[in-house]
């Protein structure tokens, strides 16, 4: 289906493009919401409020960016919505002082993806959430300021403390 | 040796879960309730304006045969 299509059936509110374009991004969408929430029906709701929003805002997308990356961003922000909802997002070392960015770190072990990844659900929620947004989502630490309410010194600080946090996991279990 | 980050970014359309198989009814419930929300708020207007129509034509009515009578 072509693009101009598709956004013609979801302006129509076309329900068999509706379940297309579910179809097709539904498991990538669901993976976006797992990395922010930890419970499956949590990832379920922000999923389903997600497609709903996309489906009912579609006239908010001008064509101006790429639709996946608009639909993306959708995602996001629900998941993030679901995860304030259940809890306030702590942020462990907030009030530190800015600290020494440490470098990227290299992995000797063959690991997969799916193994780190189950590595950066065990850090806190603060700063996986800061994490995922920096490394998957390629945000900026001013819109991950904006996005959680939170100062960019507080953004970058939990960058360089998830990393460290995370560096400590992966010797601890023998990848580094 | 592979920099983790790199790693990550580049695995991450490999790392895809189906949801669970309810969602789309989940889904498609809400944008069922919102459909008909709609279409009982077109309903309420499109009688809602009947209405007013045939309360400005009794009034019509009502004028003439006043104007008429007197």
């Amino acid at each position: 289906m072509t693009e101009e299509a598709l956004l013609l059936g979801l302006r129509g509110q076309d329900r068999a493009v509706q379940k297309w374009l579910y179809d097709r991004y539904s498991p990538l969408f669901f993976s976006v919401c797992r990395r922010y929430l930890r419970s499956r029906e949590d990832a379920e709701e922000a999923l389903v409020s997600g497609f709903y929003k996309i489906y009912t805002k579609i006239e908010g997308y001008t064509g101006a960016g790429n639709f996946e990356g608009w639909m993306r961003k959708i995602m996001v922000n629900e998941a993030l919505m679901q995860l304030r909802r259940r809890q306030p997002i702590v942020f462990p070392g907030e009030d530190l002082p800015i600290l020494e960015e440490v470098d990227g770190f290299n992995i000797v072990s063959e690991l997969s993806v799916q193994e780190i990844m189950r590595v950066v659900e065990e850090l806190p929620v603060g700063y996986r959430t800061v994490f995922n947004l920096f490394v998957l989502e390629g945000y900026k630490h001013h819109e991950i300021a904006d996005l959680l309410q939170i100062s960019i010194n507080t953004s970058k600080s939990q960058l360089i403390l998830a990393k460290e946090k995370l560096r400590k996991l992966l010797r601890s279990k023998g990848y580094l | 040796m592979t920099d983790l980050f790199e790693l990550i970014k580049q695995g991450e359309k490999g790392l895809q879960e189906v949801p669970p198989p309810n969602a789309w009814k989940k889904l498609e419930a809400k944008l069922e309730r919102k459909r008909r929300r709609k279409r009982r708020g077109i309903r309420f207007l499109q009688v809602s304006a009947a209405v007013a129509l045939v309360l400005l034509l009794l009034l019509l009515a009502f004028l003439v045969v006043h104007q008429l009578t007197s």
